[in-house]
């Protein structure tokens, strides 16, 4: 394999001479940096701001394409890359900068994995309230510029509500910053709203301060089985409606449960509610979960404590990711009142293995490897004309290329100003080029 | 200008569109110390109408300024560069409350408090509650990214924005963000939120709610010094509790309360803290009661309580009313805006008193302790040039602090025309240049509220334009 149709001026000997100080890994294995079969010419992994500076600035010169790699886990996201060139590996940057504990702030580097970041956290009994698929694995950054939450954004919102500051360096080599380490701040622009989320497609995220929670002293978990979505998303509603200390509230269709070593019959839905507090809210919560499971036709609940709940969650995270990013995955965004209709667009397939994070409206949908749909082009083209009538998108996330399938679907509203930032922030379009939405 | 009049009142009709100088009047400040008038007030009914302000204002090369209730404190609102002043006032319902989705529609002239009100039978509340909440509108707190008192344990605007409807320099009409809580894409609706009314005008907003919290207890703490009270914050914060909301009064600050709201607050009081503590009746009756055990240990002298509504109100009281009670000391003053990490409010609070030594100017302390975020209020007197001279330097010394201490210039008042000049203090060059390209990248060019957040290298005086002022003299409003 080679790069895709590249600027034939950069070749490896030029990359060579022009990254001399950016941290070149020398026998880099280029495939394990193959996005949709494309590989890059060259691996860099700087292990400084500068380094990184220093590749960018470099590759903008040259005019390389460059493609930022946390963890991996999910660059299966987005089109082919236009442009590859230059595997910019951010985990040489790992450090976790400064905890401050009394502060509930933390500061760190783009390429630390969530865990590493959980396990400092926790010895101040604190933890960033996140929970990305593969944490061992998943980098901040990759978070970041990713931008979507996991089951805990039920309660704490998407990772960018957490950014307090921001360091990054972008497409011109050009490092900047906003926030800090203040948790209010309103001191000029939220340029880290802009790059978080954006794929790396406008900066290279380099640095994140996050506010950090404590601990909760207990928690729990409360599962029942329904037989239809919208019984167990009214019961997320009526939860939520309580005032319950509710962290998170998935729905999950047999394949997920049975993946997550969770159970799980075919045709049922199990419902997953997490709440956490003291252990006497805790108590009543979950006796409160249970009985609105009861009242809305639940056939068995049960209930888990501490380690055990926070074991489920571990694994529910990780769904469709259990040991190696899927073959394929769906991202079904909607309003929470669309939820269970999507779950349902989503479940036609007997093989699939759905998510519902019940009171945000995303359904999360896998595939493994030997049991995608035969006709996927035709699958995705089918759900999506569902989803677009009810004004919910479909982001496809896959390992190989993916034949007349855009990863994106249509461009939402506001694209001309983000094609305009686009051109603002990286006009060679170097970073990430033509993976993003509408060729962003 | 004539054209330019005629083609507004085409489209708002001419009740409308304001152009004489004693109706200009009342538009040409905000609750900063800044003033400037605008030549033209055009106030819009709808979307639509924004849309055709901002298309008529282009074609004929003049700026626009979006303007709420005009209750913010760094000059926002004031139409620094002259042009059209467009208040969204009129733009006032409130269109839905989804209670199952827990989520609002409004248009940007709703008042902050009015969300709550009418969410209220549902058992929810939009949680952001900027002090002047009774006054400010949705639409204005979208522009600062305004916070609260309660911001501490709920976040601020932007956590709670789901989406906007937003009009843009063409003049043409977007969502960004939307009812869906995720959506692709860059996230225009973060960008713009605390954009200070720069890039674009919003029509629209949908907002989070949440559910009222079962129980909330308010807990008044007495201390003889900041040093106690702020310790007892960090105390607070390091047991695990984040409280919906901790707020502290200085000496100075009780020393203007008391007589004005005699809320029995003892003569020799250094400090006061209040905490409030809400959710689920259990947790809050545990948490109440640490609270005070640990404020006790922090040397608190007198801890009072309170769950039921009007007692909770009556500890507030002093809280509230605490700006207006400072007018009793001086006939002026300026309310800063710094922050700082929340371990280092002490340290601050000890450069604030040097300052205030040092400039000869009484300086008062009532700000939110547990997000760190400081309002240091000068007293003056701005018939006093010298005062009113002093007092700016002052601001900027205690800015400046906040800096090395390492915080920033605002936790919740925005940059407007006050601290543009300070900005450099936080951000380099390359940092500035970033956010200066967001105006390209939203097509904004000079359009929207020109000549603030970045330094100019002038001074506001300077740069503002005083049509209303030169004309009629600075007593006709004072």
């Amino acid at each position: 394999m080679s790069n895709v149709k590249g600027d034939v001026a950069v070749d490896v000997a030029v990359l060579e001479q022009a990254l001399p100080n950016a941290g070149l890994v020398a026998d880099a294995n280029l495939a394990s940096y193959a996005v949709k079969g494309a590989q890059p010419l060259v691996v860099a992994r700087p292990d400084s701001i500068e380094g990184m500076v220093s590749v960018l600035t470099s590759a903008s010169r040259l005019g390389a394409g460059v493609i930022p790699w946390g963890g991996g886990t999910r660059m299966g996201l987005g089109n082919a890359p236009s442009r590859y060139h230059v595997a910019l590996d951010v985990q040489g940057l790992h450090r976790v900068v400064e905890h401050r504990p009394a502060d509930l702030t933390v500061t760190v580097e783009a390429g630390c994995t969530v865990q590493t970041l959980q396990d400092t956290l926790r010895e101040s009994g604190q933890y960033l309230p996140i929970d990305p698929a593969l944490p061992a694995q998943a980098t901040i950054g990759g978070v970041l510029a990713m931008g979507t939450g996991g089951p805990l954004s039920t309660a704490f919102g998407l990772p960018r509500d957490l950014v307090i500051g921001m360091q990054a360096v972008l497409a011109d080599g050009s490092m900047v910053k906003n926030g800090g380490i203040v948790v209010k701040n309103v001191t000029g622009y939220a340029m880290d709203r802009l790059y978080i989320g954006s794929m790396g497609t406008l900066a290279v995220i380099t640095e994140a301060t996050f506010k950090v929670t404590p601990l909760p002293r207990a928690e729990a978990t409360v599962s029942a089985s329904f037989g239809s979505v919208a019984d167990a998303v009214s019961v997320c509603n009526a939860v939520a409606a309580q005032g319950l200390p509710l962290l998170a509230a998935e729905v999950l269709n047999h394949v997920a449960c049975t993946r997550a070593g969770l159970g799980g019959n075919t045709g049922m839905y199990q419902l997953f509610l997490r709440v956490a507090g003291r252990s006497s809210a805790v108590t009543r919560s979950v006796d409160a979960c249970a009985s609105a499971c009861r009242d809305h036709g639940a056939e068995t609940v049960t209930s888990m404590d501490d380690a055990t709940s926070a074991a489920i969650w571990k694994n529910v995270a990780d769904i469709g990711w259990e040991s190696e990013p899927p073959a394929l995955a769906l991202r079904m965004l909607g309003t929470p009142a669309q939820g269970a209709e999507l779950m349902a667009l989503a479940g036609h397939d007997p093989d699939v293995s759905a998510t519902l994070s019940a009171t945000r409206g995303v359904v999360q949908a896998s595939w493994a490897s030997d049991a995608t749909p035969d006709d996927v082009a035709g699958y995705i083209a089918g759900l999506r004309s569902s989803a677009s009538a009810m004004g919910a998108q479909v982001v496809v996330e896959s390992q190989s290329l993916l034949e007349g399938v855009d990863a994106w679907g249509p461009v939402p509203d506001g694209f001309a100003v983000m094609r305009q930032l686009k051109e603002q922030y990286d006009p060679q379009g170097l970073l990430n080029p033509g993976r993003y939405v509408g060729g962003l | 200008m004539e054209p330019l009049i005629k083609e507004l009142r085409q489209a708002l009709g001419r009740r409308y569109v304001m152009q004489q100088p004693e109706e200009l009047l009342v538009y040409e400040y905000d609750g900063s110390v800044e003033r400037a008038a605008p030549q033209i007030v055009a106030v819009p009914a709808d979307t639509e109408q924004v849309s055709q302000v901002v298309s008529v204002a282009r074609k004929h090369g003049v700026s626009v300024v979006p303007r709420g209730a005009g209750t913010g404190l760094s000059g926002g609102a004031i139409p620094a560069m002259g042009g059209i002043l467009m208040p969204l006032t009129r733009m006032n319902r409130i269109i839905e409350i989804d209670a199952e989705q827990r989520m609002a529609l409004v248009e940007p002239g709703v008042v902050n408090i009015d969300i709550s009100k009418a969410a209220e039978p549902f058992g929810l509340r939009y949680a952001p509650d900027p002090s002047s909440q009774k006054a400010c509108t949705i639409g204005g707190n979208v522009a600062e990214n305004a916070g609260g008192p309660h911001c501490l344990a709920y976040g601020v605007t932007t956590n709670h924005v789901l989406g906007m409807e937003t009009v843009l320099a063409d003049g043409s009409v977007i969502w960004v963000g939307g009812r869906q809580h995720e959506s692709i894409g860059y996230d225009l609706r973060g960008v713009l939120i605390g954009s200070e009314g720069t890039l674009a005008v919003t029509t629209k907003v949908a907002v989070r709610l949440q559910s009222l919290p079962e129980l909330v207890t308010t807990m008044l703490a007495i201390f003889q010094g900041e040093d106690e009270a702020s310790a007892a914050v960090s105390a607070i914060i390091a047991s695990g509790i984040v409280p919906a909301a901790i707020e502290m009064m200085d000496k100075l600050t009780i020393q203007a309360v008391e007589p004005a709201i005699h809320a029995g607050y003892p003569a020799d009081a250094g400090a006061v803290l209040l905490v409030e503590v809400e959710g689920l009746r259990e947790s809050v009756v545990e948490e109440a009661v640490e609270v005070q055990e640990i404020c006790r240990a922090s040397g608190a002298t007198e801890v009072r309580v309170a769950d039921d509504p009007a007692e909770r109100e009556r500890l507030w009281a002093g809280r509230k009313t605490a700006l207006g009670a400072l007018g009793r000391l001086a006939p002026s003053y300026y309310l800063l805006d710094g922050v700082v990490p929340r371990t280092r409010v002490m340290d601050a609070l000890r450069r604030i008193r040097e300052i205030s030594e040092e400039y000869g100017l009484p300086i008062a302390n009532v700000f939110h302790a547990g997000d760190g975020n400081l309002h240091p209020c000068i007293l003056f007197d701005e018939r006093i040039e010298d005062e009113k001279r002093r007092s700016k330097e002052a601001g900027g010394a205690i800015l400046r602090a906040c800096i090395e201490l390492g915080g920033a210039l605002s936790g919740e008042h925005g940059v407007g025309l006050e601290k543009q000049e300070y900005m450099d203090l936080c951000f380099s060059e390359a940092d500035l240049e970033a956010m200066a390209r967001l105006n390209p990248g939203f097509g904004s060019g000079e359009t929207f509220n020109p000549g603030k957040i970045f330094p100019t290298g002038a001074t506001c005086v300077e740069l503002l334009q005083h049509p209303a002022i030169t004309r009629l003299g600075l007593d006709a409003f004072v």
